[in-house]
């Protein structure tokens, strides 16, 4: 433990980022159950600036606005880490899949890579959630269909890199077997460069996520989601600038911490 | 001289001509405005429009219209009409002198020819009509209408803003189509009014140019510049900066208090009101619900955050400028009985839509309701539809919202319009198929009433008796808020004229 | 009066961190080097001798948070704590650097001219091709305007001779730089070494772990150990009387062409333990491997004090050293096993051919109609150069490749492989155990059961049966070729495939694991092919040796007959190309 801290002390920027980090998802698990406020009730006059009663003042609406920012980062940050988590998961399965078919079968999951790649993905995602409806579970689906085949490329490459290794070779004379093989000899080398990317992408998934709020889609009002709160108050900015600006202000938060992380985690793993 | 040499030459002297400017023109006066949606059609008879309405006008005449700032009607092209004892028959005046863009000087012949145009049944507003049995021309300026019954409304439909404006020979014969003109006159006009469309470029920009042969009073500005800008924030910006003198809709209510100096607003009543129908198909089926629901949302309790002051609250289910009832409803006040229903009802979830196009004011009044209702324990989430999803409203009730915000306007001031709108049964507006004989029966002996005080008071009688159904909340009376450069005045507004300003009588100091 | 050294350590001490570890990589290294003298750094893995190189170079491992005592001074100038403009100018004329990876050391993305003019300076582009014609580039003007790629590794390695020597420093550190040759081109390049050294008069460091290459051309030599210099003094005086236990393990571990197949080779005092556990220990790192060990060694380092051979040694026995020492009894081989010698192998008319590049060029034919028989018990060693077909042959006997013509028949079931990669041949993030484990899977054992088999098979290798937890990453490069025979010999194959599992290996660990084949391959009487390019490993380890050049088995003969009359001059040369100081090495590269 000790030397935990010491290594912890010797590295201040990297572990203030990490404690940044933990300090939001614990925000993100617990903060609706800490809310001063009900993000939904209307509890003072709108437009109300920064007081000690409401630390962020009230929107537009006159709900309190630390609430709903807090409710907001629940929404933006699990849910961004769940489509993540869903993209690794379906793309790295896809990439073992093929790897460890091969032949026709990983060549059609490749072709299919590239398709889910190439087509105009955004768009297709608006047009399939304004299609079902907006919500946030279409909204998670939709976006993770188009988000996995990023990951299934990066596991194929590690994979195919991985399959030349000689360790794979001794593994396969000693006798292991395909899916044995592909379980535990190959994908665990895949995992470090997953884990960097998928960090790395925080940032792209919260950015999509607020984009679709922002236009309309995803969370229906009146769910606090940081990208519509922003969006809807941005007439506001001249003359009650701390309404769209605060929630803008989290948004660049959870970015910029998931950024740094995803940096950090690199050079950690480009040291092993 | 070689033919390259003379081609080189050809092609610098274009060059230089064309890029040559032009004789300075003497100053113009100009008004500039936007709009932030694209005009559909500027075909008076084929299209509802709110955005372009004010233009139309300044373009077109029809017989009658609202004086400004009022609900009375007066003349315009009519100098003079009279109405025969059985109600049946209007015989209107015209003025003498006054000629259509295309030349042709406006007469009773002419204006007949228009009418029957109108009343085609193809036209999206020849309905309009449906109750005129034939029309006549007896001599050069007498025009004559004769109706197949007495229709209390008609005079106000023929002032209303989408009511008949004479279109000319020029459109009619000369650019017929095999569409009586239809597509000609969605980008042209052959009106008698004092300006001229002179450009149309959709979706960017149209000019309205003053016509110097104009038979009336000589408006102030030459040119009406209006362009398209989408946003409302780069309206705002504009406004601000001099690149447009009036912004006739949109200015987001909280703002008006903020305004510079060199901008003012003016906020008038016009005949919108803003209601919510009860869908009562799905989760509101059960009475109490409702009228708990109606309970929390007396706009007392939230219409002072809305707004900013700009809207009362509705007395009743018709304008404050169409009818000022004496009696404003009174929804009921027991919050705690409303908590109890609701409670022990279990666990209700109600979604309120709006369409797409209202977002603006929509939303935000929408997010005070499920405020409203989550006081007593109500969740509600809120959905905004496009415009073309709201007829399938009615065809699937179980899937429609449970609450549905609408600012409508009616085709008239005439109470009448509005309750052909809204209330009747199979009216185009009653989304969720409210159907009461009862109140049909109320309708129909309504409109038979001339006087007006007692027409009111039945009427209101018919709002009374669709309040205690629970299936129109009336809401609150929003003014229409323009904002304008500080040295123009003579605006013009008039509450049948929304989002609009009187081209025609609008000056500079 | 004795000029000043052109390399000068005085009580080196560098302690490196890894995570919040430290570890004490070296400590108190005295050594100099004279102009014009080739000093010899020897040791096994472990023992420092690359830090040693790279102290000297400043470029130790700023991540690793070095920590420095003591004095280096390159031709007078203080190289520790020096600024970076006193050290890149101590860099950029008074230091030239010969790594070990040729090819990889020089930049891909420039022409040979261009970074070998860099080395010159202002100087023209004719002494460029003048410095290649010294050391010895058939074609100086084609190379200059090649690319490294287009290189091969022994140009490359002559081209950075050239780089180094071109900016005429007054020190040259060469690190291993022939071990990524192969053994004729090596034998020019170390001659070529020496040669210019005296030609220049730059004194030289030249690190390495193999006695035979440092015989071709040391004046001195220094022995380090677990970060210590044990032994330094005249490279024949030490050889003749080591003053120190190590050295005399050292020397007796070498095997050449006549070493005695009755009994197996002297391996004793060569075990390294991974870095990791290094320089922890007080008093001499050699005490747990040390005949001569007492009390005294124990408690501290043992001071450098003058040995019999007129040098220096860190011994407080250094007057009883000597082979000697070494002999108890001799050791003997395991009894044969009484399995049956069935057929293990049989390969008949293999051909093998890649298809050409682009479709334009022909296809390259590696092998060209092989055949091949052993039995059980067997062992036959495939020898050639580089580029000859013997890995190409045994990775299809293993499996791995098909051949594109020929049959392949396994009369006595699947082979086994080892690698020479052995620590590469392992998982990283898997236990050995666990490793070793797959193959006892198909045999439906308990739990239990195969936890016994798993620890017999590491007894039998000679591990402690505790290592089945670790992780390859934190074993040793001879402990990880112990366990890769552990998971060959865990079900006893038939045939054992061994492709260059020794190569990679310091000659001490080479005889451990030499030995342990040959025990292995009597007890469990399996089939041994052995490929290599050794001769002198091929003739311990094999019956038969069969030599390839260019995909044809050119010579084939029982061990000992092929040794001394050897027919084909493919197997001469191979002869001539291990290294020893002797006159046939010299003719070799004057030819």
């Amino acid at each position: 433990m000790n030397a935990a801290l010491a290594a912890a002390g010797r590295r201040p920027i990297e572990t203030t980022i990490f404690a940044v980090l933990a300090l939001i998802t614990l925000l993100a698990l617990i903060g609706p159950l800490i809310t001063p406020a009900d993000p939904i009730l209307r509890v003072d006059p709108p437009f109300c600036a920064p007081s000690l009663a409401h630390l962020f003042g009230t929107d537009d609406v006159g709900r309190d606005l630390l609430s709903r920012v807090i409710a907001g980062v629940q929404i933006t940050w699990l849910l961004s880490l769940l489509i993540i988590a869903l993209s690794a998961i379906v793309g790295g399965l896809i990439a073992a899949l093929g790897a460890l078919a091969g032949g026709w079968v990983d060549a059609g999951l490749d072709r299919l890579t590239d398709l889910f790649m190439v087509i105009p993905s955004t768009l297709i995602a608006m047009a399939a959630v304004a299609a079902v409806g907006p919500g946030l579970s279409h909204t998670v689906g939709v976006i993770t269909v188009f988000w996995w085949p990023w990951y299934a490329r990066i596991v194929r490459a590690e994979l195919r890199s991985v399959a030349a290794r000689p360790h794979v070779e001794a593994a396969r004379v000693a006798g292991v077997g395909g899916l044995r093989l592909m379980a535990r000899y190959m994908f665990p080398a895949a995992l470090p460069t997953l884990l960097v990317t998928a960090t790395l992408d925080v940032a792209n998934v919260i950015l999509v996520l607020s984009l679709f709020s922002f236009l309309g889609l995803g969370a229906p009002p009146p769910t606090p989601e940081l990208g519509a709160m922003t969006a809807r108050t941005l007439v506001d900015l001249t003359t009650h600038p701390w309404i769209p600006l605060i929630p803008a202000l989290a948004i660049f938060v959870m970015v910029l911490a998931a950024n740094l992380a995803g940096d950090a985690l690199r050079e950690r793993m480009e040291g092993l | 001289m070689s033919a390259m040499a003379k081609t080189i030459g050809l092609i610098l002297l274009m060059v230089m001509a064309l890029a040559t400017p032009a004789a300075p023109a003497p100053p113009q006066r100009v008004l500039k405005v936007a709009y932030a949606d694209d005009v559909v059609s500027f075909d008076p008879d084929n299209a509802f429009l709110l955005y372009g309405l004010e233009a139309l006008r300044v373009m077109y005449q029809g017989l009658v219209q609202y004086e400004p700032g009022t609900t009375r009607v007066t003349g315009w092209l009519a100098q003079s009409w009279s109405v025969s004892p059985d109600a049946r028959t209007y015989t209107f005046r015209l003025h003498d002198g006054a000629r259509f863009h295309d030349g042709s000087p406006v007469t009773a012949a002419a204006v007949m020819a228009y009418f029957q145009r109108r009343a085609t049944p193809t036209l999206a507003l020849s309905y309009f009509l449906d109750n005129v049995a034939s029309m006549s021309a007896p001599d050069r300026l007498t025009f004559v209408i004769r109706l197949r019954s007495p229709q209390s409304t008609f005079l106000d439909r023929l002032a209303s803003p989408w009511g008949p404006k004479v279109i000319g020979p020029g459109a009619l014969v000369g650019h017929a189509g095999g569409d009586l003109g239809g597509s000609w006159l969605n980008e042209h006009e052959d009106g008698c009014g004092p300006y001229r469309l002179t450009e149309f470029s959709r979706g960017y920009r149209y000019v309205l140019t003053r016509d110097p042969d104009y038979w009336g009073p000589r408006p102030y500005f030459d040119r009406i510049e209006i362009d398209i800008v989408p946003s409302i924030s780069q309206q705002m910006l504009m406004v601000r900066r001099g690149d447009l003198d009036v912004m006739m809709n949109g200015y987001p209510f909280d703002q008006l208090a903020h305004l510079p100096p060199d901008l003012r607003a003016t906020g008038f009543d016009d005949l919108g009101e803003e209601m919510a129908l009860v869908n009562p198909w799905h989760s509101l089926k059960d009475r109490k619900l409702r009228w708990a629901v109606l309970t929390a949302l007396n706009p007392a309790g939230w219409l002072a955050d809305d707004f900013d002051g700009y809207a009362t609250q509705a007395r009743s289910l018709y304008p404050k400028a169409m009818i000022d009832a004496p009696r404003p409803v009174v929804f009921p006040g027991d919050l705690a009985a409303a908590r109890r229903i609701v409670a022990a009802h279990g666990p209700v979830h109600l979604q309120i839509g709006y369409g797409a196009e209202e977002g603006a004011t929509q939303q935000r009044t929408a997010e005070l309701l499920v405020s409203a209702l989550a006081r007593i324990g109500i969740s509600a989430t809120v959905m905004s539809m496009p415009t073309d999803q709201e007829p399938g409203l009615r065809d699937f009730p179980q899937r429609a919202p449970d609450l549905w915000l609408a600012r409508n306007y009616p085709d008239a001031a005439h109470p009448g319009t509005q309750a052909d709108v809204f209330f009747e049964t199979g009216a185009p507006l009653n989304l969720f198929n409210y159907s009461n004989p009862s109140v049909d029966r109320l309708i129909g002996a309504a409109g038979q009433i001339t006087d007006r005080a007692a027409r009111d008071r039945a009427y209101l009688a018919i709002s009374d008796a669709l309040f205690a159904d629970i299936a129109f909340i009336p809401l609150a009376d929003i003014k229409d808020v323009i904002v304008y450069r500080a040295d123009l005045t003579d605006l013009g507004t008039r509450p049948a004229l929304p989002w609009g300003v009187d081209y025609a009588t609008i000056r500079r100091r | 009066m004795i000029p000043a050294p052109v390399l000068d350590i005085r009580n080196l001490s560098v302690t490196l961190h890894r995570g919040a570890q430290a570890q004490t990589v070296l400590a108190g290294v005295d050594l100099a080097v004279a102009a014009g003298e080739v000093v010899a750094v020897l040791g096994q893995s472990g023992s420092g001798k690359s830090t040693l190189a790279y102290a000297v170079m400043g470029l130790l491992d700023p991540e690793a948070r070095p920590r420095i005592e003591g004095s280096i001074k390159v031709a007078g100038d203080e190289v520790i704590a020096a600024g970076p403009g006193q050290l890149r100018a101590v860099r950029r004329e008074r230091l030239g650097v010969v790594f070990q990876d040729p090819i990889g050391s020089l930049n891909p993305a420039l022409r040979v001219g261009d970074q070998l003019g860099e080395s010159l300076g202002q100087r023209p582009a004719i002494a460029a091709a003048d410095w290649l014609d010294r050391v010895g580039v058939a074609d100086p003007v084609g190379v200059l305007s090649a690319f490294p790629h287009q290189l091969s590794g022994g140009q490359c390695q002559r081209v950075m001779i050239a780089m180094a020597l071109a900016k005429r420093p007054a020190l040259i550190i060469a690190d291993e730089p022939t071990t990524a040759l192969d053994v004729v081109t090596q034998a020019q390049v170390l001659v070529l070494l020496r040669q210019l050294a005296r030609e220049e008069g730059v004194g030289m460091l030249f690190i390495t772990h193999d006695l035979g290459v440092a015989s071709v051309l040391a004046d001195r030599c220094a022995i380090m150990h677990r970060g210590r210099l044990v032994e330094v003094g005249a490279f024949e005086a030490v050889i003749a009387q080591p003053g120190h236990p190590y050295t005399s393990a050292l020397l007796g571990a070498r095997f050449g062409l006549d070493a005695d197949k009755r009994h197996p080779l002297q391996a004793a005092g060569m075990e390294t333990t991974p870095a990791s556990a290094a320089g922890s220990a007080t008093g001499c790192g050699f005490a747990s491997q040390c005949p001569l060990v007492t009390e005294a060694c124990r408690a501290a380092p043992p001071p450098s004090s003058p040995a019999r051979h007129g040098g220096l040694a860190a011994c407080l026995r250094t007057d009883e050293v000597g082979p000697q020492i070494w002999r108890g009894a001799p050791e003997v081989w395991a009894p044969v096993s009484d399995a049956p010698p069935n057929l293990a192998l049989e390969m008949a008319g293999i051909e093998k051919a890649f298809p050409g590049r682009g479709g334009r060029r022909a296809p390259t034919t590696v092998l060209n109609g092989i055949n091949l028989r052993i039995r059980r018990g067997e062992s036959v060693a495939l020898v050639g150069a580089s580029g000859s077909g013997k890995s190409t042959l045994l990775r299809i006997a293993a499996g791995l490749t098909a051949p594109t013509a020929g049959d392949v028949v396994l009369p006595s079931g699947a082979a086994q492989v080892v690698f020479q990669d052995a620590a590469g041949s392992f998982t990283p993030w898997l236990s050995i155990g666990e490793q070793i484990g797959e193959r006892l899977r198909p045999l439906g054992l308990s739990a239990a059961e195969r936890r016994a088999r798993i620890e017999a098979a590491l007894a039998l290798v000679g591990l402690d049966p505790q290592l089945a937890r670790r992780r390859s990453p934190s074993l040793s490069g001879g402990q990880c070729q112990r366990a890769a025979l552990a998971r060959a010999i865990v079900v006893p194959p038939p045939l054992l495939l061994c492709d260059e599992a020794v190569s990679a290996m310091d000659m001490g660990l080479a005889a451990a694991v030499l030995n342990l084949i040959a025990n292995l391959r009597r007890k469990l009487g399996m089939g041994v092919l052995f490929v290599t390019h050794d001769l002198a490993a091929a003739r311990f380890v094999a019956d038969r040796i069969l030599v390839m050049a260019a995909g044809e088995i050119v010579e084939q003969g029982e061990a000992e007959t092929l040794i001394h009359a050897p027919q084909h001059p493919e197997t001469l040369r191979l002869l001539a190309a291990v290294p020893h100081r002797s006159a046939p090495v010299l003719a070799l590269a004057r030819s």
